[in-house]
């Protein structure tokens, strides 16, 4: 399997983000936490625009990416709406459900924690729909007991979001 | 070399230089000026390549008040001046001219008229916005813009630390702008520069290229001023044939100065 790179917050559909892309670049200059590479490479559908390995260095939602766009492509959105995928939590994974530590790594480190990421019974970590997707939590956690979906392919496969 | 040239060339290699510093202040927490040849931003004025600006239009039928904004700036600019922006300010430019001088130095200086580039570009562009307006395919022509990749490519190094794979294109123009000398990009590829090329073909007064015949000291010999042209064009020949492609550098109108000064460069109605 190919490695599946996030979005920009605000792209929404992946085709018609890729209508607007005009492969600009200001995105990624702004980038305060250098999360946002430019898509190397020659397909040239792809080649230039934005991506996010959250693995490296996730989007931390501090939304200066979107203003930046020229072109429309990355729209300015509140951060509850980013809409760039998805986190999925393998418990069998997970520190807390294994009840070897109480970690809440994740809980601590969310962007939206509280809506997006909640503690339930106190403590075990819970993703919410409110997830945006922003690939923190996978960033953070030691176990690396969490993968971000992109948003494009919840929408390829109709969209299940259990974990 | 001529005082104009020798000007022209400097705001060649300022403009070069910028999209190499820009991309640096960036990397380190400086974000008033940033993008490339596509789109730029200049402490929230926004500036665009036209032909970007169209191709969002085309494929997805919406296009944002920047673009708008920022491809018309470039589009007035060829309105008053000409394709200024070809000959002053686009770093390709530079980068061909530099090489057809290598090529010209190598094998003597030799003018040939050549075949105009216009309608080449006009049909493949067509077609390309055609396909985009239908398919809603991506702004692909962005991937064919030389200055763009120029800017691309330095961009991307600061960015994550790689030149991207595109910039081969970079290099394959310019190798065959070094082989043949004749500019083979710039003047039957370049896509960007159609917009450009229209705009000053329709412009009803702007800075253009005058040739006055009864001043003309060299007579239909001999043709310096044809020697000199980048673009291998003939600016005594006639006026409406420079309406598309001269992008007013000023080279022919410099070197005919040395001569009976014929040749000016200024504001004249559309011939």
């Amino acid at each position: 399997m190919t490695k599946e790179y996030l979005r920009p917050p605000g792209a929404g559909n992946e085709q018609e983000f890729l209508k607007k892309c005009i492969h600009c670049g200001q995105c990624a200059q702004v980038c305060p936490f250098d999360a946002i590479d430019l898509t190397p490479g020659l397909d040239p559908i792809q080649a230039g625009t934005p991506r996010i390995d959250q693995t490296k260095a996730p989007c931390f939602l501090c939304m200066r990416c979107p203003p930046v766009c020229p072109s429309g492509a990355l729209e300015d959105v509140p951060i509850e709406k980013a809409d760039m995928g998805f986190a999925v939590l393998h418990k069998d994974l997970c520190f807390t459900y294994e009840g070897l530590i109480l970690c809440r790594t994740c809980f601590e480190k969310c962007p939206l924690r509280n809506t997006a990421l909640i503690l339930v019974k106190g403590d075990m970590p819970v993703i919410t729909d409110a997830c945006v997707g922003c690939g923190v939590c996978e960033y953070v956690c030691p176990r690396k007991a969490i993968t971000t979906v992109p948003a494009r392919r919840m929408s390829e496969e109709g969209g299940q979001k259990d974990g | 070399m001529a005082k104009l040239k020798i000007i022209r060339r400097l705001v060649q290699f300022s403009v070069a230089g910028l999209f190499i510093l820009v991309p640096w202040l960036n990397a380190n927490q400086f974000y008033g000026i940033t993008g490339n040849f596509l789109s730029f931003s200049f402490f929230d004025i926004p500036l665009a390549d036209p032909l970007a600006a169209v191709q969002v239009f085309a494929s997805s039928g919406s296009i944002s008040a920047e673009l708008i904004f920022g491809g018309l700036v470039a589009i007035a600019l060829a309105a008053t001046l000409g394709a200024v922006f070809c000959s002053w300010i686009c770093p390709y430019g530079l980068i061909s001219e530099l090489n057809q001088s290598l090529n010209r130095m190598a094998r003597g200086s030799s003018f040939k008229k050549r075949a105009n580039g216009f309608m080449p570009k006009l049909v493949f562009v067509g077609i390309i916005l055609a396909a985009m307006t239908l398919l809603g395919t991506t702004p692909i022509l962005n991937q064919l813009s030389m200055p763009g990749w120029y800017s691309r490519a330095i961009q991307s190094w600061f960015i994550q630390g790689i030149i991207p794979a595109g910039g081969i294109l970079l290099l394959a123009a310019m190798a065959l702008d070094l082989i043949s000398g004749r500019r083979l990009w710039c003047r039957y590829c370049c896509p960007q520069s159609l917009i450009i090329m229209l705009t000053q073909s329709r412009s009803p007064k702007r800075l253009r290229i005058v040739f006055d015949k009864r001043r003309c000291t060299c007579g239909s010999s001999d043709s310096p001023c044809q020697n000199v042209c980048p673009l291998s064009l003939n600016p005594k020949g006639k006026p409406v044939d420079l309406e598309v492609e001269c992008n007013n550098c000023g080279d022919c109108a410099s070197e005919c100065a040395k001569h009976g000064g014929a040749i000016t460069q200024k504001f004249a109605p559309k011939p």
